[in-house]
C-alpha cells in the first residue's frame, strides 16, 4: 500500500514535469486532465513557433514531405514561419491539406512527419504538428481561408459519408469546378472527428470550422445512403466515391457481454462528444477497457476525465503491438492509466453488483497473416472486477453502407475503409481520389 | 484582388522586382531557365569581357560568418568575373531571349580599355540583351589591373568609362554598379549622373576578411595556405546597402537597383521603401536556391494587400522624406523600456544587458526570475527590446 503510494506520487511529479509547464507547447498538468475535458495542448505563441521554425534546417528533398501522406510541403510553411509572411504559411499548408488545423492537432506525428526529420540527427524533430496548427489556428482566427473555386462546369459527383476522406474528396472536386452532393446520414458532418476523437484532443469549434469551411461550398444532404439505391447512383452521377468508414463496432463474444455496465466504446465516447458526460456517473468507479487501439485508448482517457478511481486496459498482446500511437500510450500513462498485458476476457459475470471478468492469460507465437505475433491461450485463468467495462476490440464496415456497389468503374473509394487508419491518410485518399475521378472523366470515362 | 508586383525600370517592364544578379547562380542559360521558371523576373548574366581580359580562378573562394548555429550570416568569395568566353554568354542570351521573351536578361560587363568596353557593348547588344551593366565595383582581383573598384572608387575614371558604354550602347538602357568601398558615394553617384548612363546599381560586395584559421594561422579562404581580402556579401551586409541606395535616392536624379544583403520580402520591402526600384538577390539564392521565389514573391504580394497597396509602384520610397539628419531628431521625445510578464520567459538577457552595457535599469527579480524596469534610471536608450527572444519589451512613450 505504501509503496503504491510512492509510485502514485513519482507519477504524478513526472507527469507535472513532462507535461505542464516546462513543455513546448505548454500543456495541461496531469491534475486539470484528471477532472475535466479542457484540450491538453495549447497553441504556440509566436514567439515559439519562430524559435521552433529556425530550428529546422530547410532541407532539400526533405524527408519530412515524404512522411506526410497529405504531402503537405513542410519546409516551404517553416520557411514561412521564419520570415514571418503567416498567409502565405496558412496557403502551403491548405493547398494539399484542407484540415490542417485537426491535423496540427490529431496527426500521429512521432510516425510521420517527425519520424524521419533530419533534426532527429542534432536534436529533437522539428514539432511540425505543433507549427502547423500555430499557422491554420492563427488563420483561421483571422478568417484568412477562402478558397478560390472554379466554375461548376465539369459535372456531378456523389460523395458518400462526410468524414475526413469525404470531405477532402468533396472539398477537392468543388474546388476544380464539380458540383458535389455530398451525403451524411448523422445530423452533423465530420465522422469520426465528430463523433470518435475526444475533444480534449480535437476540441468541436476546431473541427467545426475546417468542417463547415467545406460543407458550406457543396451540397450536404442528410441521408443514409443504402448500398441499395447504387444502380440510381450510378445512372445518376458522373462518379461516386465511398467515404463511409468502419462504422460498426466490432462486439465480444463471449458470455455476459451483454450485461449492463458493458458497452461499446464507440458509444461511450460518442454520447461524450454529443455533451452528455452526465449519463456516465463514473467518479469512484473502476474501469475496465478492453482493446489496445485509438478508441480504448481515448476512452480510458475519458474515464480519467470522468473521475474514474481506477481504469486498466486489457490488451491481449503486449505494448510493442498495440496498434494506439505511441504518443497517446504515454499520455494515458501519465494521465494514470494502468495496463494489463498478455490477456483477454472470456467470461463477464455479475456479482455484487459488479462485474467480474474472467481473464485468460496469453503467450506470443509466430507472426500470424496480420503480421503480428499469434495469440496462444495459456489456459491460466485469473479474476478481474470492475464496475464498468469499455469493449473496443475493432470497428467493421457497415453491410448495408457497401455490400452492393461492387466494382463498377464509377465508383471510388478512400478512407478507412480501404485499410487506412488516420485522418490525414483518409484527406490523401480523398484527394488522391478526386484527382483520379479527374483524369478517368477526362479520359472519357474509361479506366 | 493580387496588388501588381510589376514594376518599370529604365523603361523596361519587370513582371515582378526579383532579378538574380550577377554571380555563380546566372553562369549558365540552364541555371538562368531553372530561375526563370521558378518564377524571378529576370538576370543578371555573370560578368564577361572580351578575350583578352580573360581570368583564371583559384579554388576555394568561399568563406562565412557562423552565428549562434546559422552557417551563413555573411558570405565572403574571392572568385571573379566569368571564365566562359563571350561566345557562350551571347548563346546563352540569344537561347534566354527566345525562350522568354516576358523576362529581362541583363548583361554584366567589364573591360579595361575603351575598344574592350565599347565592342563588349555592341556584341551583347547584338545578341539581343535587355541592358547592360557595367561592374565598377569588384573590389578583389580586378583592382589590381585597373579594372573593378579602380573605376568605381574614382568620379573621373567613373564617369569616363561610363561615357564610352553610353556612347556604344544604342539600343539599350545602361547602369552601373557600385562599390561601397569608399568614403562618400555621392561624389561617384554624380560622375555616374553625369556621364549620361541610365541606372545605379548599388552595392557590390564589401572588402573584408572573414576569417583566420586558428590551427594554421591562414587568412581564409586559403589557397593552398594563403589568403586574400574577399568580397562581402549576404544578409550581414544589409544594413550598408540600405545606406547606400537610400542616399542615392534621395540625391540623384536616377533610378537605383537595389543589391546587397536581400534574403527575404521583409527586406526587400525595406529596400523598395527607401527607393529601389529593382532588386538584385544573390546570396540568397546561392544559400537556399531559386525556390525562395516564391516566398519572396507571396510574401511581397500578402504584405502590400494587407496594407491596402494595389501595387508595388505605390510603395517605392515612402521611407525616404523620413530620413533625416540627427540636428533635426527630436529633443523632447522621451520613451522607457516597459517588460510585459506575461509574455517574458525569464530569460534575464534584458537584465545582463542594461547592467552591463546600459545605464542598470533593470531590476532583476531572482526568486520569480522576473525583470523589472526603474523607470527613473532608465534613458530609453532601447538595448533590450534588441536583446529579448520573445519580444517581451517595448518602449513606452513618457513623453
Ligand atoms: C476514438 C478514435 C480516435 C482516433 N484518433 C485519431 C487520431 O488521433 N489521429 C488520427 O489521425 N486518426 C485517429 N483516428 C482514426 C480516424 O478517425 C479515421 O482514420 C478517420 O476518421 C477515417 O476517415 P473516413 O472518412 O474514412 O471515415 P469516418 O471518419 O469514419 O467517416 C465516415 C462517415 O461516413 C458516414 N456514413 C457511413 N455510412 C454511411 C451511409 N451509408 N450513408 C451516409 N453516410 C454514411 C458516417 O456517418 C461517417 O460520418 C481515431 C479513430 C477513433 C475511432
Ligand atoms: C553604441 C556604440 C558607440 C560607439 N561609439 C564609438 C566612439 O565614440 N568612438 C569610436 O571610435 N568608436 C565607437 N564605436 C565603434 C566601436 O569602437 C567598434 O569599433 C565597432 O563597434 C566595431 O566593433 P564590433 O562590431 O566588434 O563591436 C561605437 C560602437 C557602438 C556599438
Ligand atoms: S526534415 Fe525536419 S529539419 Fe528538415 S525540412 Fe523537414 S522539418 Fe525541417
Ligand atoms: S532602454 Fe536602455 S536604459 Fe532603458 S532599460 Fe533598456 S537598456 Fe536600460
Ligand atoms: S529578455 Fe525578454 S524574456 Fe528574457 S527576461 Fe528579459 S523580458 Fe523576459
Amino acid at each position: 500500500m505504501q509503496q503504491k503510494h510512492a509510485a502514485a506520487d513519482y507519477q504524478a511529479a513526472a507527469g507535472n514535469h513532462a507535461a505542464g509547464l516546462n513543455t513546448t507547447p505548454r500543456t495541461l498538468s496531469r491534475q486539470e486532465r484528471r477532472t475535466g475535458f479542457g484540450e491538453v495542448e495549447f497553441t504556440l505563441t509566436l514567439a515559439q513557433a519562430v524559435q521552433e521554425a529556425n530550428r529546422c534546417l530547410y532541407c532539400y528533398d526533405a524527408p519530412c514531405i515524404q512522411g506526410c501522406p497529405a504531402r503537405i510541403q513542410i519546409p516551404e510553411f517553416i520557411a514561412r514561419i521564419r520570415s514571418r509572411n503567416l498567409t502565405g504559411a496558412a496557403e502551403v499548408i491548405y493547398r494539399d491539406n484542407p484540415l490542417g488545423a485537426i491535423c496540427g492537432r490529431v496527426c500521429p506525428v512521432e510516425a510521420l512527419c517527425q519520424k524521419g526529420c533530419t533534426s532527429c540527427r542534432i536534436s529533437k524533430p522539428i514539432a511540425i504538428g505543433s507549427l502547423q496548427r500555430f499557422v491554420c489556428d492563427l488563420a483561421l482566427q483571422e478568417g484568412r481561408i477562402a478558397y478560390q473555386d472554379e466554375a461548376t462546369t465539369r459535372g456531378k459527383v456523389a460523395v458518400v459519408g462526410s468524414g475526413p476522406a469525404g470531405l477532402s474528396c468533396a472539398h477537392y472536386l468543388r474546388q476544380l469546378g464539380f458540383n458535389v452532393d455530398l451525403f451524411e446520414r448523422e445530423e452533423l458532418a465530420g465522422g469520426l472527428l465528430r463523433w470518435g476523437i475526444p475533444i480534449y484532443r480535437l476540441p468541436e469549434e476546431v473541427a467545426k470550422r475546417e468542417i463547415d469551411i467545406i460543407t458550406n461550398r457543396v451540397a450536404l444532404h442528410r441521408k443514409y445512403l443504402l448500398a441499395a439505391q447504387a444502380e440510381d447512383f450510378i445512372k445518376q452521377y458522373d462518379a461516386i466515391f465511398l467515404g463511409v468508414g468502419l462504422s460498426s463496432p466490432v462486439l465480444l463474444r463471449t458470455s455476459g457481454a451483454d450485461l449492463p455496465g458493458v458497452y461499446a466504446a464507440s458509444s461511450f465516447l460518442r454520447t461524450l462528444r454529443e455533451g452528455k458526460s452526465g449519463d456516465f456517473a463514473f467518479r469512484g468507479k473502476e474501469i475496465a477497457v478492453v482493446g489496445g487501439g485509438a478508441t480504448a485508448l481515448d476512452a480510458a482517457r475519458s474515464a480519467i476525465r470522468l473521475e474514474a478511481a481506477k481504469v486498466t486496459v486489457l490488451y491481449r498482446r503486449t505494448i510493442e503491438e498495440m496498434p494506439a500511437f505511441s504518443s497517446e500510450v504515454e499520455a494515458a500513462f501519465q494521465e494514470g492509466v494502468d495496463f494489463l498485458w498478455l490477456t483477454s476476457p472470456v467470461e463477464i459475470t455479475q456479482v455484487d453488483g459488479r462485474l467480474k471478468l474472467t481473464l485468460e492469460g496469453i503467450c506470443l507465437g509466430e507472426p500470424d497473416e496480420s503480421g503480428r505475433a499469434s495469440v496462444i491461450p495459456t489456459g491460466v485463468r485469473t479474476n478481474f472486477l470492475a464496475d464498468v467495462v469499455l469493449v473496443a476490440i475493432a470497428s467493421q464496415a457497415e453491410p448495408a453502407s457497401v455490400e452492393g456497389w461492387k466494382d463498377h468503374p464509377k465508383v471510388f473509394r478512400g478512407g478507412d475503409l480501404t485499410g487506412g487508419a488516420t485522418v490525414v491518410q483518409a484527406v490523401a485518399d480523398g484527394k488522391e481520389a478526386a484527382l483520379r475521378i479527374i483524369s478517368w472523366l477526362e479520359k472519357g470515362g474509361s479506366r | 484582388m493580387k496588388p501588381d508586383l510589376s514594376l518599370t525600370f529604365c523603361g523596361l517592364r519587370f513582371p515582378n522586382p526579383y532579378v538574380l544578379a550577377a554571380a555563380p547562380t546566372t553562369d549558365s542559360a540552364d541555371q538562368v531557365a531553372r530561375a526563370l521558371e521558378a518564377g524571378w523576373a529576370g538576370a543578371v548574366m555573370k560578368t564577361t569581357s572580351v578575350e583578352t581580359e580573360s581570368v583564371e580562378l583559384v579554388y576555394p573562394q568561399m568563406g562565412a560568418i557562423e552565428l549562434e548555429g546559422k552557417k551563413l550570416n555573411g558570405l565572403i568569395n574571392i572568385d571573379l568575373i566569368s571564365q566562359r568566353h563571350i561566345d557562350q554568354v551571347e548563346q546563352d542570351i540569344r537561347r534566354l531571349k527566345k525562350e522568354y521573351p516576358g523576362k529581362v536578361i541583363l548583361a554584366s560587363i567589364m573591360g579595361s580599355r575603351q575598344e574592350h568596353w565599347q565592342e563588349l557593348v555592341r556584341r551583347l547588344e547584338a545578341a539581343g540583351v535587355d541592358m547592360i551593366e557595367c561592374s565598377f565595383s569588384c573590389p578583389h582581383g580586378m583592382p589590381e589591373r585597373g579594372m573593378g573598384a579602380a573605376v568605381g572608387q574614382n568620379p573621373e575614371f567613373t564617369e569616363r568609362t561610363a561615357r564610352w558604354v553610353k556612347e556604344a550602347a544604342k539600343r539599350v538602357p545602361v547602369a552601373i554598379k557600385l562599390t561601397p568601398n569608399i568614403t562618400d558615394i555621392l561624389p561617384i553617384a554624380l560622375a555616374v549622373k553625369r556621364s549620361g548612363a541610365d541606372a545605379i546599381v548599388a552595392i557590390n560586395t564589401v572588402l573584408g576578411l572573414i576569417g583566420v584559421d586558428i590551427d594554421t594561422f591562414s587568412p581564409l579562404p586559403s589557397v593552398d595556405g594563403i589568403g586574400i581580402y574577399g568580397g562581402f556579401s549576404g544578409p550581414a551586409i544589409k544594413p550598408i546597402a540600405l545606406q547606400f541606395v537610400s542616399k542615392i535616392a534621395q540625391n540623384i536624379d536616377l533610378p537605383v537597383a537595389a543589391t546587397g544583403g536581400i534574403c527575404t520580402w521583409r527586406d526587400a520591402v525595406e529596400f523598395l521603401l527607401v527607393g529601389a526600384r529593382n532588386l538584385q538577390l544573390c546570396t540568397a539564392p546561392m544559400h537556399y536556391g531559386f525556390r525562395i521565389i516564391e516566398d519572396l514573391l507571396d510574401g511581397l504580394s500578402h504584405y502590400l494587400a494587407d496594407k491596402g497597396f494595389s501595387s508595388v509602384e505605390e510603395i517605392i520610397g515612402l521611407a525616404l522624406p523620413k530620413l533625416s539628419s540627427y540636428q533635426h531628431l527630436s529633443r523632447t521625445f522621451k520613451v522607457v523600456s516597459q517588460v510585459n510578464t506575461d509574455v517574458c520567459i525569464g530569460c534575464g538577457l534584458c537584465f545582463i544587458a542594461c547592467q552591463d552595457g546600459a545605464h542598470q535599469a533593470i531590476v532583476w527579480d531572482s526568486e520569480k526570475r522576473l525583470p523589472r524596469t526603474d523607470e527613473e534610471k532608465c534613458v530609453g536608450c532601447g538595448l533590450c527590446p534588441q536583446v529579448c527572444p520573445v519580444e517581451a519589451i517595448t518602449l513606452k512613450r513618457t513623453a
